[in-house]
């Protein structure tokens, strides 16, 4: 297997932005990223282009890479579209990984994509996309994730005051990112006096939908340095699915422990040698769940991790310095990708919100459910570690 | 208004639990899960299954589940999916066959929740459908000692 290096990226803005179509948002982002890597776009040899509505909502299920890619006069080599739910952009760099790692080709392009802001159920929770057994019960993912609370609560004692104070540390951090859907900072008291979603989860707990495209451009790392005078290297780049015998409990999630672990084992680095986490803060008890899956505390102290500022840009492990999904907004099949972006500028040394000297970060996506009555946290889960490279 | 407005609507069992509630016979009888439970290794699971997810075993028997289970989460949605009456509560209960399935919780005035309170199933609406016709489901409600 051969080490790979991200030479080039480039995501929209992400907002609500009905006017701009889906293939539109795609080829803004795959051509910054072309263009930001210095490689020619003829010498692109695979692609692999993340959405997980598009079938649903635009009804365009198949093509979306092709057609993205077409506008930029770039055909004839392999494309693929790639659905993982919340992790679709994720699993398309996971793709392009293999895929250069492996062997088989040099140089790839990853990219996600979604638009949301057209969907007919404005205003209500995102449908359960097709899921026959869940759907006849009313699921919906804020109370999946209220519930993940409240029983994380009875077991550990943690509080809503705590969850709101990782609302107001993302939108802080957001202030000075314009990819960001909301920079304007939030009190803790405007958390926890918002509408409410899913007891005790107000509309502040929870990430907005949003559209926006991300891409990432990667190589062999050998030949990183013809395009790239900063390349970086992604050192973990890993995918689990949530495990039958293990998914029961949902105050934790174990296919991001494994997913973690795994990514530790692969890149020889602990959560110690991280400078930043861009995790997947889908709702703000995600993320206080994520600061102990991701292996960054014991099981039960992600409240007083909060607590004491541990995940404040001061703080020894800044998470979500971007502003997370929770400000940046989440058009699902792009997230993961945009979580790669804002991580290689923070690396390059050039972010709006500066993780000072940060060096090596991790970016984590979850997403999804197994359609059963039966308790199974959540589907898919990726992590990637990401190293400076020069 | 008019009349047909308030023609009454039809109640239908949920098409999607179907295979998994059983309905009661008669008056003394009361209504249950039906899960599958495998003949070699004796896991239970419920739902569509063709194999055991623990030991791939094709091999089934449907059982009657427990109708009492404990709650072991729950939340009550304000802002629900169509055809859902908010507040909707949902939760988690856990069964004695090792099962822990998502379920509404049907909640009385004045009543409230707590995890780790005994519940039973019982049938009620759970839902409308497009046509306006109630559709019943399976539900859990504390039991009142």
């Amino acid at each position: 297997m051969r080490e790979v290096s991200i030479i080039g990226v480039a995501m929209t803005r992400f907002a609500k932005q009905p006017e701009r179509g889906l293939i539109e948002l795609g080829r803004e982002a795959a051509w910054g990223a072309i263009k930001d890597s210095g490689v020619s776009p003829k010498a692109i040899q695979v692609a692999y282009a993340g959405s997980s509505r598009t079938g649903e909502l635009h009804h365009r299920q198949s093509g979306v890479g092709q057609q993205i890619l077409w506008d930029l006069g770039i055909s004839g080599i392999p494309i693929s579209g790639v659905s993982n739910f919340c992790s679709s952009g994720s699993t398309a760099l996971r793709e392009a990984w293999m895929a250069v790692s492996l062997g088989l080709y040099d140089i790839a392009i990853a990219i996600g994509v979604e638009q949301l802001s057209r969907r007919i159920e404005k205003g209500k929770p995102l449908s359960v996309d097709g899921a026959e057994s869940l759907a006849p019960v009313g699921f919906s993912i804020p109370n999946f994730f209220a519930q993940a609370f409240n029983r994380h609560s009875y077991e550990y004692g943690t509080t809503v005051g705590q969850l709101a104070k990782i609302a107001v540390k993302n939108r802080k951090n957001a202030g000075p990112n314009p990819r960001c859907q909301y920079r304007e900072p939030i009190t803790v008291e405007q958390v926890l006096s918002s509408t409410m979603i899913s007891e005790p989860l107000t509309l502040l707990h929870c990430c907005p939908t949003t559209d926006g495209a991300a891409a990432v451009v990667i190589c062999r790392k050998d030949i990183a340095r013809k395009y790239s005078d900063r390349p970086v290297d992604l050192v973990a780049c890993v995918m689990t699915s949530s495990s039958y015998e293990q998914a029961k409990s949902i105050s934790t999630f174990s296919c991001d422990v494994s997913s973690a672990t795994e990514a530790y084992e692969k890149s020889g680095l602990g959560p110690e040698d991280m400078d930043f986490v861009e995790c997947h803060d889908c709702f703000t008890i995600a993320e206080l769940i994520h600061y102990e899956d991701l292996g960054f505390c014991q099981k039960g102290e992600g409240g007083r991790m909060i607590d004491e500022g541990e995940t404040e840009m001061n703080g020894r492990i800044p998470f979500s310095p971007s502003g997370g999904l929770l400000s940046r907004g989440h058009p699902t099949g792009a997230t993961g990708i945009a979580q790669v972006v804002e991580s290689i500028r923070q690396i390059r040394g050039i972010h709006e919100n500066q993780v000072e000297g940060a060096r090596v970060g991790m970016t984590h996506c979850m997403g999804g459910f197994q359609d059963t009555l039966e308790a199974s946290e959540a589907a898919v889960s990726t992590v990637t570690i990401l190293k400076r490279g020069w | 208004m008019s009349d047909l407005d308030n023609k009454p609507s039809k109640q239908i069992l949920d098409p999607a639990f179907s295979n998994v509630i059983k309905l009661p016979d008669s008056p003394s009888e009361k209504p249950y899960l039906i899960g599958k439970r495998c003949c070699n290794c004796g896991q239970f699971t419920i739902g569509k299954k063709i194999v055991c997810p623990r030991c791939y075993s094709e091999d089934f028997e449907e059982r009657p589940l427990s109708r009492r289970g404990t709650l072991y989460s729950y939340s009550i949605s304000r802002v629900t999916p169509f055809g859902f009456d908010a507040p909707l509560v949902l939760g988690l209960v856990d069964l004695p066959e090792g099962l822990r399935i998502w379920s509404q919780i049907e909640v009385g005035s004045g009543e409230s929740l707590e995890i780790g309170m005994d519940l039973e199933m019982i049938v009620g609406r759970t839902r409308i459908d497009e046509g306006n016709n109630e559709i019943l489901g399976f539900k859990f409600k504390p039991i009142r000692s």
